[in-house]
């Protein structure tokens, strides 16, 4: 092994994992829309940290996002409606990523787009920049154009995926939406479109009302929901996907703790993803690296990698 | 920078008949650091709780030398009940101080307004300023006053209206803000209160004076990454959380 490749050996466990070829320190990627650019975290940890950092998702220009409220909280869970506010493709690259790049991260950039030329032109940006990634993001649940629509007709999502293969050499992650029958039919046609890797799963789509106001409690009406509550359908769907597909996984749907995380391994995800957790305690990330490191050391795995998978079925 | 660990718990109170709770904890680092227009996120509901989102809650004020930190809220829902039935010697899961807080220059003559439970945002602000402020407090009715010896014990003048003239004079607190600035000599304009009195107070304040307000909005992260808390600004939206939540009125856009 290259001696600069950096891997986490936490309890003698080796952490480092290989997502399309890149080389990630430990498991642990912050999920898009979380974090930020890694910025606002840097008082707990830095982004050279983690396995990898998944940017807020960025578009060819500028978005505003939503009306407020933009978000509420359910049972274990939280309910948001950002609507992808970014300050657009050219500002993540003149100023986010490289101080990104200069700490050491691995940078994957989550991607979003109003149609396939806007998608396109965008990976186009990226694909000239030391980004690491890219994660297609098929799959947000809170515009009104592009997003989810993406993600939810299989023939659309090979389309645009097939599209945006020719614009990159960088490795493709595609983020998938669980708002979707049978989600293994979209990831085996982005897989066959030249996906290297699939993410899943967004956030579902959900809506509460206010029954002082007989309001919806976001401004969108609908929103994403995340945390603990989407978990075992997280689970559920990442252990399908993986039964299909060749290319790696990386499982999200909240993961909060290590233990969550070892599940989401032992169900097929190569890597995982840590967002709302963050939220209720903005260490999450490393305390789940930490946990994944500690239930390996106890059961005497030499390597968290060969958590994959490992679920014993019948 | 953010500091994140438990705090002791060190007293707490129910604040006359308003029903408001005090919870005042240990913290030096958060005690030394913050100051007013700053606040705390605090995690409800202990190990394992089904509560994602702390709940941001404004510093009513710090003390340096004991390394105290007082908060006091409105129970408005079930993480504020939870909290409210913590006690002395228990451990309160706090991260901060966090978001920005009012511009203060010495030598101002300032106004300092407070409606509901934006009273304790600027709590924390006469006590910096003293006498250099006079406090303009508007409740709805008598039994929700509270606080009031602790902005007199800072010196700072103090001027109280009710809604519904239950105790002192009737009406909206925006009417004592445009007695004082007819009477003139005000600089500063600070407010913390529901959207229609900071919306108001903009209105008669008209350029008379500087005008910072605190605002309020669903958060999520309250670090300011996540997004969700934003608020509508001359330059497009800005993050309730970390580009505030105290904001100089002649960029926001009041609804």
């Amino acid at each position: 092994m290259n001696e600069h490749v950096k891997k986490d050996i936490i309890k003698g466990v080796d952490l480092s994992v290989n997502i399309c070829g890149v080389n990630l320190r430990n498991p642990v990627i912050t999920a898009s829309g979380t974090c930020g650019c890694g910025e606002e975290y840097a008082p707990w940890y830095s982004a050279a940290e983690l396995g990898a950092i998944s940017v807020k998702a960025v578009t060819l220009e500028p978005r505003e996002g939503n009306e407020v409220p933009r978000i509420c909280e359910t049972p274990s869970g939280i309910l948001n409606a950002i609507g992808l506010q970014n300050k657009g493709v050219r500002h993540f690259v003149e100023h986010d990523l490289p101080r990104l790049k200069s700490e050491g991260a691995v940078v994957i950039v989550n991607l979003a787009g109003r149609q396939v030329s806007d998608y396109a032109e965008t990976a186009s940006i990226i694909d000239g920049t030391d980004a690491d990634m890219i994660e297609l993001n098929i799959s947000c649940p809170n515009v009104h154009k592009g997003g989810m629509a993406f993600g939810t007709d299989k023939n659309m999502a090979a389309e645009l995926v097939s599209e945006i293969r020719r614009c990159t050499s960088k490795p493709l992650i595609v983020k998938l939406t669980p708002n979707v029958t049978d989600i293994t039919e979209i990831a085996l046609a982005v897989e066959t479109a030249g996906a290297d890797a699939i993410s899943l799963i967004n956030t579902l789509l959900g809506m509460r009302i206010d029954i002082r106001t007989r309001r919806p409690m976001l401004a969108n009406i609908t929103g994403g929901l995340s945390g603990p509550a989407v978990f075992p359908v997280a689970l559920r769907m990442v252990w399908q996907v993986k039964n299909k597909v060749k290319i790696p996984v990386i499982g999200m749907g909240g993961i909060s703790t290590g233990e969550d995380a070892v599940e989401m391994m032992l169900a097929g995800a190569d890597a995982i993803m840590v967002g709302t957790a963050m939220f209720a305690d903005p260490l999450a990330p490393i305390r789940i690296r930490d946990g994944i490191a500690d239930y390996c050391a106890i059961n005497g795995l030499p390597a968290a990698r060969e958590l994959t998978g490992g679920v014993i079925i019948g | 920078m953010s500091n994140y660990y438990p705090a002791e718990i060190v007293g707490t109170a129910v604040l006359g008949d308003s029903g408001v709770r005090q919870i005042v904890f240990r913290s030096p680092s958060i005690a030394s650091t913050c100051s007013p227009g700053q606040f705390v996120n605090i995690a409800c509901g202990g190990e394992h709780s089904s509560h994602i989102l702390r709940r941001p809650i404004s510093i009513a004020g710090a003390d340096r030398e004991s390394g105290c930190v007082d908060i006091r809220f409105d129970i408005k829902g079930a993480g504020t009940a939870w909290m409210a039935e913590l006690k002395t010697g228990e451990l309160l899961d706090v991260i901060g101080p966090l978001g920005k807080g009012y511009p203060v220059e010495p030598g101002k003559k300032c106004l300092v307004v407070g409606g509901g439970t934006g009273i304790y945002s600027v709590l924390f602000l006469a006590k910096v300023l003293g006498a250099g402020c006079k406090a303009l407090l508007g409740f709805r009715n008598s039994s929700l006053i509270n606080s009031i010896s602790d902005f007199e014990s800072y010196g700072c003048g103090l001027s109280i209206i009710t809604d519904d003239g239950s105790s002192g004079r009737k009406g909206f607190v925006t009417e004592l803000v445009a007695e004082e600035l007819d009477r003139g000599g005000i600089d500063t304009v600070y407010a913390c209160g529901p959207m229609g009195m900071l919306k108001a107070v903009n209105d008669i304040v008209g350029g008379r004076a500087e005008y910072y307000v605190s605002l309020e909005e669903r958060m999520g992260c309250g670090v300011g990454a996540c997004m969700a808390c934003v608020c509508h600004t001359l330059v497009g939206y800005k993050r309730v959380c970390a580009d505030g939540p105290v904001f100089n009125a002649v960029e926001v856009c009041f609804k």
